[in-house]
């Protein structure tokens, strides 16, 4: 067994083990998909393969640059590997008299590998060039290109070293060449130099005479097998680039150095296929069959399939609904069965990340899991078992929560991945395992937590505004100066707007207020609450007022501020002009600005997984439960009839939460006992 | 009030104008913002849209927005403004007005816009961030109603002064440098551009005899001195159109109240004793039906219904159905091209 075939099998093994066990990873969990009969999905299967996988139909409809660039490398690469790097057992079968010094092999090899080669520039140019692309260009990415590029320079390199190379000319004239006499072997070098690129340590003859003689030995001996070194039309140029080298060439054996360069970085590329970026070829191949041409999602959720509109409207029964929803919970239970596939289908040509709706919050928060192709690395991370810290788990639930469900990631996707099913499949697994989200997180502990963990009303008083535009804020001048301000400001009829961040902190804000509890008599939150005080903790006119008092960190974990429907009634009904909506808006805000701030910090685990009983002792276990918990039924069975005046009933239940209110002396009091 | 002023008014820019109630129907073009959820959470409402624009010759033109910036708006108003404003620097590129179907993103870009005029350091920071996305800030959306000279958005009930400033001034002009960008609910743009007779003229199968409870939703009417929607405490755009299809609106306690969608996935009971509370009023009301003219006022009253255990008396209050659905059977267009057999709460018109 020579080296070759040494190397040859050592890196197909490697490359076998590694795909079985990727492949495995995707049998050991649920198969991809749609529930199709067998034939269906062989239809669309045999129309994938030449559009979508050869074709490459799906970056076609997205991007014409980037299907230039992997159309060459796809075509160039499948050129080269079937025509030459397996020529053995493809070529040599299927055209008797193969040699690789024929043309059009020589040609097309040149062809190929200047092909592949332009799709890489053109891939590096994209890279560099497209800034967003750039900046999510990873170490992986530039691998798989680096590698492919090195691949085909090494090869073209190989080729015009044996161009330029006297040893490997002698090897060939020792095989095919008999020259009858000297001169003859002269004639022939001298062909070979003046026509041929060969560059010999002594200068043959290079009068015409003598080369027209090497041009008829030439056409006796050689051209049977080799053809005219031009159709190298790569490697030809580049030997006489390389001509002036051709002594150290010569000196150190270029040909054959480059010749195990070459091998070794094929035999290596090989043994890589299976990690990384390098499985692509056949994780996207495979994603691309098994989906079969479906652009859109085969998530379940909102998209019922019933057939049945003509039938009674009003009494319909909800069941089969129902029971499809009990499929898709089922499905979604095997979180991430069927998406190891299509997680290792990405090919990170991130067009998903530059067409993503919600890139402008990333563009603001930073956070790249708000990106599909670098939240899909974090959940490949996650789902493969393998611990995330807790920063990285905040930010990788917090890019989750962000994502709008647009569909349009899935819909660009060059390989097919259902991301929107990845996506929805994620944000059920996180939230049912982890309290990420600042809402959830925010109920799960008291008020007077809250003000220990995240600080009272600190960030007041470095906000300042002429050193306490809380607490001093009714009485010091800056309020006038912002009614002035709110006149030329635009603000119409009386009601006041937002006008900076900071609302909270600033006294114009609700230095009107009278607390006439109109907010509170008009919140249909307030008013389907059975006990107000014990549901909501504050009601938005309390709320108002602790603002007053310079207490916004007192109001931060009030339910009332995360419970808040943003209907907008309280604000649009305040005699005064208070934003009170606005306000609430910028409690979440900051809270939540707070929130992440922690979990950029946290160096274990961020927040405590639901369940695990981490905040049990400090924190009301009520509030711990989920959503649905006391508050619901209460809420529930406090639904009003139909038949009750909805201004009647909100005024009734704000009465009550008023005089609720009125009770307690003191609210901050209230809340921190 | 302002609508009759608006035909009389001199200086309107082309093809801006004939806004005046009951005239012949302009053709109008929009860019269409139809918002996250549509195309996989609500496509009959796409489908519906499409479908009526095109029997009403409301132009739309596809541009590649992002997020309105409404979800996000919890966690960070900035991301949300800077979202909103995209889309305006996007459509300003296309020299054309927004168009949405959904009132949370027709509510969001109005509140984005308010933010950036009374917030110079906000606008700033946002036109820099467009800057680096090779977008340029329309200079209208950041200066203050009074310093542009008020090219607010021609929202029905906006103050006279202002529609005449917007009439006179034109909404997009076609460099998109110096202007403004309108963003209009579908509602207006119907009511405004077509117009009741212009509806009723298309209206073949008029349905006669449903009554229909119309549900505003919150974002775009409050508050109402950002979203210049309608009158906020008495709005009355969506009964027009409603009856314009031959249906009957019924008058309803609580047709200005939250459907409870905002507080999913947030505080679930809350968010359903709201539905509970407005749909039984609906019911009271005598409705057949509830019209929504809003994404997610629809997945919540009919999808997020739909998930109600199975004996909940809510399954018989009235089916939640979308305004483009009803206009559109009203002017004849097919039941499968209005996406109707998708509703889960089983609206069917005529009642078979």
């Amino acid at each position: 067994m020579d080296f070759f075939d040494a190397g040859l099998y050592c890196a197909a093994a490697i490359c076998a083990a590694g795909t079985l066990w990727r492949a495995g990873r995707w049998l050991r969990r649920r198969p991809l998909g749609a529930r199709e009969p067998l034939h269906v999905r062989l239809v669309g299967m045999l129309r994938a393969l030449p559009l979508d996988v050869l074709l490459l139909r799906r970056t076609w409809r997205t991007n014409r640059t980037r299907w230039l660039a992997h159309a060459l490398i796809l075509g160039g690469f499948l050129g080269l590997l079937l025509f030459h790097a397996m020529d053995g057992v493809v070529t040599a079968d299927l055209f008797p008299g193969y040699e690789s010094t024929l043309d059009p092999w020589q040609w097309l090899r040149n062809l190929f590998g200047a092909a592949a080669l332009l799709g890489v520039l053109i891939a590096v140019a994209r890279r560099l060039a497209i800034g967003p692309l750039r900046r999510l260009s990873r170490t992986r990415d530039w691998a798989l290109l680096a590698a492919v590029g090195v691949i085909l320079c090494s090869g073209f390199a190989l080729e015009a070293a044996k161009l330029v190379s006297p040893a490997v000319y002698q090897r060939m004239t020792d095989d095919y060449f008999f020259p009858g006499s000297d001169e003859d072997g002269e004639a022939m070098r001298a062909f070979w130099a003046a026509e041929q690129g060969m560059v010999f340590e002594l200068a043959p003859p290079a009068d015409a005479a003598t080369v027209d003689r090497g041009r008829e030995l030439y056409a006796e001996s050689c051209v049977v097998c080799h053809a005219d070194t031009a159709s190298a039309f790569v490697s030809r140029p580049l030997a006489a680039l390389l001509a002036p080298a051709a002594p150290a060439l010569r000196a150190v054996r270029a040909d054959v150095l480059l010749w195990y360069a070459h091998v070794c970085l094929a035999f290596l590329a090989l043994a890589a296929l299976p990690f990384a970026k390098f499985f692509h070829p056949v994780a996207a191949t495979a994603n691309l069959l098994l989906r079969g041409g479906r652009h859109g999602s085969d998530a379940g959720g909102s998209v019922p399939e019933r057939s049945a509109p003509g039938r009674s409207s009003l009494r319909e029964s909800p069941a089969p609904v129902g029971r499809r929803e009990a499929r898709n919970a089922g499905a979604a239970r095997d979180t991430f069965g069927l998406t190891g596939l299509g997680m290792d289908a990405c090919t990170r040509c991130a067009e998903c990340s530059l067409r993503c709706s919600v890139a402008p919050s990333f563009a603001v928060l930073g956070n790249r899991d708000i990106l599909p192709s670098e939240k899909l690395a974090s959940l490949n991370r996650y789902a493969s078992g393998r611990p995330l810290s807790g920063a990285k788990l905040a930010a990788f639930a917090e890019g989750s929560r962000i994502c709008t469900e647009c569909l349009r990631c899935t819909e660009v996707c060059a390989s097919g991945i259902d991301l929107q099913r990845l996506w929805m499949a994620s944000k059920r697994e996180l939230a049912a395992r982890h309290r990420l989200d600042p809402n959830a997180e925010m109920r799960a502990r008291a008020v007077s937590e809250w003000v220990e963990l995240l600080g009272g009303a600190d960030d007041i008083s470095e906000r300042g505004r002429g050193g306490g535009a809380g607490r001093g804020g009714m009485t010091d001048g800056k309020g006038l100066g912002l009614e002035g301000d709110r006149e030329h400001g635009g603000a119409v009829d009386g009601v006041a707007e937002p006008r900076r961040l900071g609302l909270a902190d600033d006294a114009a804000s609700f230095h009107g207020c009278v607390q006439c509890t109109t907010c509170t008599s008009v919140c249909p939150v307030v008013a389907v609450s059975r006990d107000p005080a014990s549901e909501l903790d504050l009601t938005p006119q309390q709320i108002m007022n602790m603002l007053r008092m310079g207490l916004k960190g007192q109001t931060l974990g009030a339910r009332m501020v995360w419970s808040c429907t943003t209907c907008y009634k309280c604000q649009e009904h305040c005699p005064q002009g208070v934003p009170v909506a606005d306000v609430l808006f910028e409690l979440r805000n900051v809270a939540a600005e707070k929130l992440r701030e922690r979990a950029r910090n946290a160096e274990g685990p961020a927040l405590a997984p639901s369940g695990s009983g981490d905040t049990g002792g400090k924190t009301d276990v009520s509030r711990s439960a989920a959503p649905a918990g006391t508050t619901g039924t209460a809420i529930a069975a406090g639904g009003v009839s139909a038949t009750d005046g909805g201004d009647a009933t909100s005024a009734e239940a704000g009465k009550d939460a008023a005089s609720s209110s009125n009770g307690a002396a003191d609210p901050a009091m209230e809340e921190t006992k | 009030m302002s609508e009759v002023m608006r035909g009389e008014l001199p200086g309107a820019t082309e093809g801006e104008t004939s806004s005046t109630r009951g005239a012949a129907p302009a053709a109008r073009t929009y860019a269409y913002f139809p918002g996250c959820k549509i195309a996989h959470h609500l496509p009959q409402y796409g489908a519906s849209v499409r479908a009526v624009c095109a029997a009403a010759d409301i132009g739309l033109e596809d541009v590649e927005f992002n997020c309105c910036g409404w979800p996000v708006r919890h966690e960070s108003e900035e991301a949300s403004v800077y979202s909103a404003v995209r889309n305006f620097a996007l459509a300003a590129r296309e020299g054309l007005p927004i168009l949405t179907p959904c009132k949370c993103c027709f509510g969001n870009l109005q509140h984005a816009r308010s933010r950036l005029r009374r917030d110079p350091a906000l606008a700033e920071r946002t036109a820099k961030r467009l800057a680096g996305d090779g977008l340029t800030l329309p200079a209208g959306i950041g200066r203050s109603a009074a310093e542009s000279g008020g090219t607010k958005p021609g929202g029905l009930n906006a103050p006279e002064a202002d529609t005449l400033a917007a009439n006179a001034g034109g909404s997009v002009r076609s460099d998109g440098s110096d202007a403004d960008v309108e963003v209009v609910h579908l509602l207006t743009a119907l009511d405004r551009d077509v117009g009741e007779r212009g509806l009723a003229d298309l209206v073949t199968r008029p349905l006669d005899g449903l009554r229909v409870a119309c549900h505003y939703g919150c974002h775009a009417l409050r508050p109402a001195t950002v979203t210049h929607f309608d009158d906020p405490l008495a709005p009355t755009v969506f009964e027009r159109v409603i009856a314009a299809a031959g249906a009957e609106p019924v008058g309803w306690d609580l047709r200005l109240e939250c459907c409870g969608q905002p507080l999913r996935g947030r505080e679930d009971a809350v968010s359903e004793a709201l539905m509970r509370k407005k749909l039984e009023d609906a019911a009271a009301s005598g409705a057949a039906a509830v019209a929504t003219a809003c994404t997610y006022c629809q997945l919540q009253f009919d999808v997020e219904r739909a998930r109600l255990p199975r004996g909940d008396a809510l399954h018989a209050a009235p089916p939640a159905v979308l305004f483009t659905q009803l206009l559109g059977l009203a002017f004849g267009l097919d039941a499968e091209e209005l996406g109707l057999e998708r509703n889960r709460t089983g609206f069917a018109w005529p009642r078979g």
